[in-house]
C-alpha cells in the first residue's frame, strides 16, 4: 500500500505572520479580541505588535503540510483523509511580524479497525516551529486518517 | 472550583470557503459537493481545524490568548456548513475538557486543554 515507506520523511516551510492575515482569519471565527486586532491595545501592553491566536499554528504550519500532501506517495491518499485528532502545545507567543519556521515529520502510521470493520490508516506528523529569534513558539501532533473504503 | 461555560455559534453557510481562503486548506471536501459526496460525505464538511479555533475561541473568551497553554482535540463527527454548534466547557483549576454538538446533540468534537 503507498505510504509505506514515508515513515520519518520531513518537510520544512517558513511563514512570515502578517497583520493582515491575522485580521482576515479571526473575521472568518468572528473573533473581535483585541489582542488579535487592535494594534493601539496591544501597543499599550508592551509596545509590540498583535498577537496571533494560539491556533494561528494549523496557518503557520499549513506550507509544511502541503508538502506532504503534495508528496507523490501521499498525495493519492487525499481523497480519503479525515483529520482524527490535533494537539497543540504553545511555548512563546506569536505575534504579527514574526517568521516561523516549521518542521513537520512523519512519526507513526498504522492502522485501526473500527465498529463497522473498516480499516483505517492512521498517520502521526509531528511539528516543531521555531519564530526568529530561534525561540520554540509551537510543537504539534496531527492525528490523519485515511478512511477505509 | 469547577467553573461551566456554555457558548453557541451558528456555522454559515459558506464557511468552510472563508476558511479555506483564510487557511489555504483547500482540500476538496470542504468546497466541492460533487467530489465531498464522490468520496462518501453527505455534502462539503467545516475544515477540523476551523471547529477547533471556535473551540479556541470560547476558551479564550476575549481574554490574553497566552492564557491557552496545551489544547489537544478529537473530531468525532463532521461539522456541516448551518449546523449550530453549542460549545460547553469545564475548568477545574488549569485543567479544561470541553465538548462541542451539533443542533441534533451529536458530538462533534471533544477536548482538553490547559491553562496558564
Amino acid at each position: 500500500m503507498s505510504g509505506d515507506n514515508i515513515i520519518g520523511r520531513k518537510y520544512e516551510s517558513d511563514y512570515e505572520v502578517s497583520y493582515e492575515k491575522v485580521k482576515e482569519y479571526v473575521r472568518v471565527l468572528d473573533d473581535d479580541n483585541p489582542y488579535y486586532t487592535d494594534r493601539e491595545f496591544v501597543k499599550s501592553l508592551d509596545g509590540g505588535h498583535p498577537f496571533a491566536p494560539p491556533t494561528f499554528a494549523a496557518i503557520y504550519c499549513q506550507p509544511a503540510l502541503e508538502h506532504l500532501y503534495f508528496d507523490p506517495e501521499f498525495s493519492k491518499l487525499v481523497p480519503r483523509l479525515v483529520h482524527g485528532e490535533q494537539e497543540y502545545h504553545f511555548h512563546e507567543p506569536v505575534r504579527a511580524g514574526d517568521i516561523i519556521h516549521t518542521n513537520a515529520v512523519i512519526d507513526k502510521n498504522y492502522t485501526k479497525t473500527n465498529q463497522a470493520g473498516k480499516v483505517h490508516r492512521i498517520f502521526e506528523i509531528k511539528t516543531t516551529s521555531i519564530n526568529q529569534d530561534n525561540k520554540l513558539v509551537c510543537t504539534g501532533l496531527y492525528t490523519l486518517l485515511i478512511r477505509g473504503e | 472550583m469547577a467553573k461551566k461555560k456554555r457558548s453557541n455559534t451558528i456555522i454559515g453557510k459558506y464557511m468552510p470557503y472563508y476558511y479555506a481562503g483564510a487557511s489555504l486548506d483547500f482540500n476538496l471536501i470542504h468546497i466541492d459537493q460533487d467530489y465531498a459526496k464522490a468520496n462518501g460525505l453527505s455534502g462539503i464538511i467545516l475544515q477540523g481545524m476551523c471547529t477547533m479555533a471556535l473551540t479556541a475561541k470560547h476558551l479564550i473568551d476575549n481574554g490574553d490568548p497566552a492564557q491557552l497553554d496545551t489544547i489537544k482535540v478529537r473530531f468525532l463527527n463532521p461539522v456541516m456548513p448551518e449546523d449550530e454548534l453549542v460549545f460547553d466547557s469545564i475548568t477545574n483549576g488549569p485543567d479544561v475538557s470541553v465538548i462541542v454538538k451539533n443542533q441534533n446533540g451529536g458530538r462533534v468534537l471533544k477536548g482538553k486543554a490547559t491553562l496558564k
